[in-house]
């Protein structure tokens, strides 16, 4: 096309996806990060403006640091942050155990086969989620299918608490987000050489050993981006612990929607958010910094 | 069929279980009264 150089192209192509992160993330996250040093009132919006303004002019700024002192200092918050870390690395770990040998079973399965089984895996999430969620309670409550099941085959004599219990929680997160590891790990597992598992049967070497130092490091990419894509959401996960998990102990996502809805505090929920925000991204930051070197010093 | 083949199916096979069990009971829950 006259006047339409690889480089305009280039612009555009760039241009589109930054222009749509910095409109629904980085205009909503400053103005998130700018009402977390706000002081609450009540008026409509219910929190103070940062800026004093004086003949059209800003002239002095009202920074509240409070919010973020009180997080550190409440036991609620802390131990809610902590709650939420641990759920989700041990939801993270599940999917990767369960998820690994299925991503491996399908690359390794013929290539009609392995689109019947890929359409096997995401089929059940084109039903609703909440309905699934729901589904869940029904198989978990003390008079559901699992307990009924396991008190007719005489394993149990009493009826066992698993809804609203840590169990429920992690049964829950694992089955929503399993294909957000499998899919990422099969892309990995698909593409590698079988040729050098092969290479290292003929030089003796033990199927378990040929996984262990082939296989495994090479999917060690697969394994990152799908912990990434279970562990981030996991830990702001609102809607799974707020039906099958403990009342007695909250995940940080259902203490940020009470402090927006129920106590209307919107600079408590903000910094609430700001800070698992950072918890998120500083560790994945060093880590892709370290990655970073180390690839290139293999180089 | 070498055991890792045998582990790794047997992995997909319970996880296709773990995925459709809610779904087939929310069906069977359908179709009660």
């Amino acid at each position: 096309m006259p006047g339409f150089s690889a480089k305009t192209g280039r612009r555009i192509v760039m241009g589109i996806p930054s222009l749509w992160l910095i409109i629904l993330f980085l205009i909503p996250f400053i103005i998130v990060f700018k009402i977390s040093f706000s002081e609450v009132r009540l008026a409509m919006p219910p929190y103070a403006p940062l800026f004093e303004w004086i003949n059209g002019r800003p002239a002095a700024i009202k920074l509240n640091l409070a919010n973020y002192g009180y997080l550190f200092t409440d036991a609620l918050y802390v131990s809610s942050y902590l709650y939420s870390l641990k759920v989700a690395a041990v939801s993270t770990l599940f999917c990767l155990l369960l998820g690994y040998p299925m991503a491996y079973a399908i690359a390794r399965s013929s290539p009609t086969s392995r689109n019947v089984l890929l359409m096997l895996i995401v089929l059940p999430f084109w039903t609703s989620f909440l309905l699934r969620v729901y589904a869940w309670i029904g198989l978990l409550k003390s008079n559901g299918v699992f307990n009924n099941v396991l008190l007719w085959l005489g394993v149990i004599h009493q009826p066992i608490t698993m809804l609203q219990t840590d169990f429920a929680v992690y049964i829950g997160i694992v089955y929503s987000y399993l294909p957000f590891m499998i899919l990422p790990l099969y892309a990995n597992l698909e593409k590698h050489d079988h040729t050098l598992l092969e290479a290292a049967a003929d030089l003796g070497a033990r199927p378990l050993t040929a996984f262990r130092r082939i296989t495994l490091p090479q999917s060690i990419p697969g394994i990152v981006a799908g912990s990434l894509l279970v562990f981030i959401p996991a830990v702001g996960e609102y809607v799974i612990p707020s039906l099958l998990g403990r009342t007695d102990q909250l995940m940080i996502g259902r203490v940020l929607s009470d402090e927006f809805f129920e106590n209307r505090d919107w600079p408590v929920a903000s910094a609430v958010a700001i800070i698992m925000l950072a918890l998120l991204v500083l560790p994945i930051m060093v880590f892709q910094h370290f990655e970073k070197r180390s690839l290139e010093g293999a180089r | 069929m070498s055991s890792r083949g045998m582990f790794s199916r047997g992995a997909l096979v319970l996880g296709l279980v773990f995925l459709y069990v809610p779904i087939l009971s929310v069906v069977a829950f359908s179709l009660n009264n």
